[in-house]
């Protein structure tokens, strides 16, 4: 019924009244499609572990809506992003990643896409008066880069230093001496000692996601302590 | 007389609030002042005291006796933040913390009793808004966050906004940033990204004295919105509307529109945030906007605008639809459509004219 002065008002969904001053979590997971990864089953364990991370964040109300993700993939072909912003309610729903590794590792460049990435993020966050989580990029690569990570590193520790990006850089099958390298780059290094227990890497991913998404944001979210690594993955030092 | 009401509510999984305000009403001046400790940080809550308390207490203080002109007053007010900053380092130097770990925001409110001049000072992701005579709310602070990072009191003198305010007032509400995110919806466009409904009930003069007659505070309605009756909670809104000079109906359709959207009560409720806020008024009642004003957004249209800003990709996504092997746009299932409809409609023809032979 509506009179001359009247507006007919649906009653919306309380998702969406909510969801206008939801704050959101930007998540980047990018992976090396680089030829080593076909050696074992490196890519097929990511693609696994992607998979069980859909499945664990699938039944989390809160992660879903506050998540957001994008996938990029670095190797022969570039830095692609093979999955642009969506949010986890959707990314869980998505198909099996198909990803075909060859060629080279420009992992320099793939970090520089995923500030790039995280940034323009939070500035569509903001624009729209989002409150934000500091943005989590976790990087998975098993080959020392094939490009330089000086620029990388220089914009890496730009943001790590101001909080606003929080990079994990897991190394697969790497040596000891390669693992020094990928430190060098990032104060969040982790090496994957069991190329078996990868999938679980993504285990970890979730519940961070999920006990950063559970904390306020803004001020709790880019502090709250993670939980410890799961079996199989250690925490490599770093000079930063 | 200036009227102050204050909400001061710890967050639903906090067990002490980080925020901490401070009012001090003298003869001729009223200071009032809000400020957030950021959680993050280690002793954000007594940066939170630590700051109102020297803010207001200084402005008091050193308030002129005569020449209260705009430049000396706003220059007492940031001197008052310069104060406060430093009262706050040399708590962190004794403390030996960093100082950081005080990070806190900070609000202001000075009323000049002899000149009726309203001044503001602000830093930080909290907020001031003021409704004027007209009853127009205007925001007067912007949401200082920079990507994800609150600007705090530390931030410097060059990120705090010291102003007066020119226009008319009838009330103020200084909130931190619990309450004023649900307040400042940037995506209502017809009232300058206000939630209005929400503004209206919290800093309504008369709503406030209504409900407080019937045993409810600001602080019961914000910090269990779900145990206040909401049909007082709208009554009280209605008999404002009607104060501002809405006829009955109007206004009855106001609060129809207000209680069918059910926005209010769920945003209210939603916030886990420290809720403080303190709201000024004076005894001057506003004018009526046009009804529309003060009506609800159209939550779901909102929505759509701003997922279609967030996930272009996706919604360009989801406009497609997969038929066979073919993949077609909205556009040409509207042609299929439309073409589907033509043939059925001759073959109806067609049947009617053979039964008619």
């Amino acid at each position: 019924m509506s009179t001359n002065n009247s507006i007919e008002i649906k009653q919306a969904p309380y998702n969406e009244i909510l969801a206008c001053s939801e704050g959101h979590l930007a998540a980047v997971i990018a992976i090396d499609e680089s030829g080593s990864m076909n050696n074992g089953s490196k890519l097929q364990a990511v693609i696994d572990g992607i998979e069980n991370f859909k499945k664990s964040n699938s039944s989390d109300p809160i992660t879903l809506k506050r998540v957001d993700v994008c996938v990029l993939t670095f190797g022969g072909r570039g830095v692609k992003v093979i999955q642009d912003w969506i949010p986890m309610a959707e990314f869980v729903k998505q198909p099996p990643l198909e990803i075909v590794a060859e060629g080279t590792t420009p992992l320099g460049e793939a970090i520089i896409k995923s500030i790039e990435l995280t940034r323009e993020r939070n500035r569509v966050y903001s624009s729209i008066g989002t409150p934000a989580f500091t943005p989590f990029v976790m990087v998975v690569t098993d080959g020392l880069p094939s490009d330089s990570l000086e620029e990388a590193k220089k914009r890496l520790r730009e943001r790590e230093d101001q909080k606003k990006i929080r990079l994990f850089c897991c190394g697969v099958g790497l040596e000891n001496t390669d693992m020094q390298t990928l430190a060098s780059l990032s104060k969040r290094t982790i090496q994957c000692t069991d190329e078996g227990a990868l999938s679980g890497l993504f285990d970890w991913l979730s519940e961070s996601i999920s006990t950063i998404s559970y904390s306020r944001a803004i001020s709790d979210g880019n502090n709250c302590q993670l939980g410890p690594l799961p079996q199989g993955f250690a925490v490599v030092p770093s000079d930063w | 007389m200036l009227k102050c009401n204050v909400a001061y509510v710890p967050g639903k999984h906090h067990k002490t609030s980080e925020d901490a305000y401070c009012v001090l009403h003298e003869e001729d001046l009223f200071v009032a002042a809000i400020a957030d400790g950021v959680g993050s940080a280690k002793c954000g809550g007594e940066g939170s005291s630590l700051a109102v308390e020297t803010v207001a207490t200084f402005i008091v203080e050193n308030y002129p006796l005569v020449d209260r002109n705009e430049l000396v007053v706003k220059s007492l007010i940031r001197t008052a933040y310069q104060k406060a900053l430093s009262n706050i380092k040399r708590q962190a130097d004794q403390a030996k913390e960093d100082l950081a770990e005080y990070d806190t925001t900070l609000m202001v409110i000075v009323y000049d009793y002899v000149t009726s001049t309203f001044y503001y000072g602000h830093c930080g992701d909290g907020g001031i808004i003021a409704q004027q005579t007209n009853g127009k709310y205007v925001n007067l602070t912007p949401c200082q966050r920079v990507d994800q990072c609150v600007l705090t009191l530390r931030s410097g003198a060059k990120y705090w906004h010291i102003d007066r305010i020119d226009q008319e007032i009838v009330s103020i509400i200084c909130a931190t940033d619990g309450i004023m995110d649900k307040i400042r919806q940037p995506a209502i466009e017809d009232t300058d990204g206000l939630y209005v409904p929400l503004l209206m009930l919290l800093s309504d003069s008369n709503t406030i004295r209504y409900l407080k007659h019937k045993g409810v505070t600001l602080s019961d309605l914000v910090d269990n919105p779900k145990a206040i009756s909401r049909n007082l909670v709208y009554t009280a809104m209605f008999r404002s509307l009607r104060k501002y000079g809405l006829n009955k109906s109007v206004a009855q359709n106001v609060m129809g529109s207000i209680k069918k959207s059910a926005g209010l009560f769920l945003l209210l409720d939603s916030i886990t945030d420290d809720k403080t806020a303190l709201i000024c008024s004076t005894n001057v009642i506003p004018s009526a906007r046009p009804p529309k004003y003060y009506m609800p957004p159209d939550w779901q249209q909102l929505f759509k605008k701003r997922r279609k800003l967030l996930y272009a990709t996706l919604d360009a996504e989801t406009d497609q639809t997969e038929i066979g092997d073919a993949v077609v746009t909205d556009k040409s299932q509207d042609a299929i459509r439309e073409s589907l409809l033509k043939r059925i409609k001759l073959a109806f023809d067609k049947l009617l004219r053979k039964r008619n032979e």
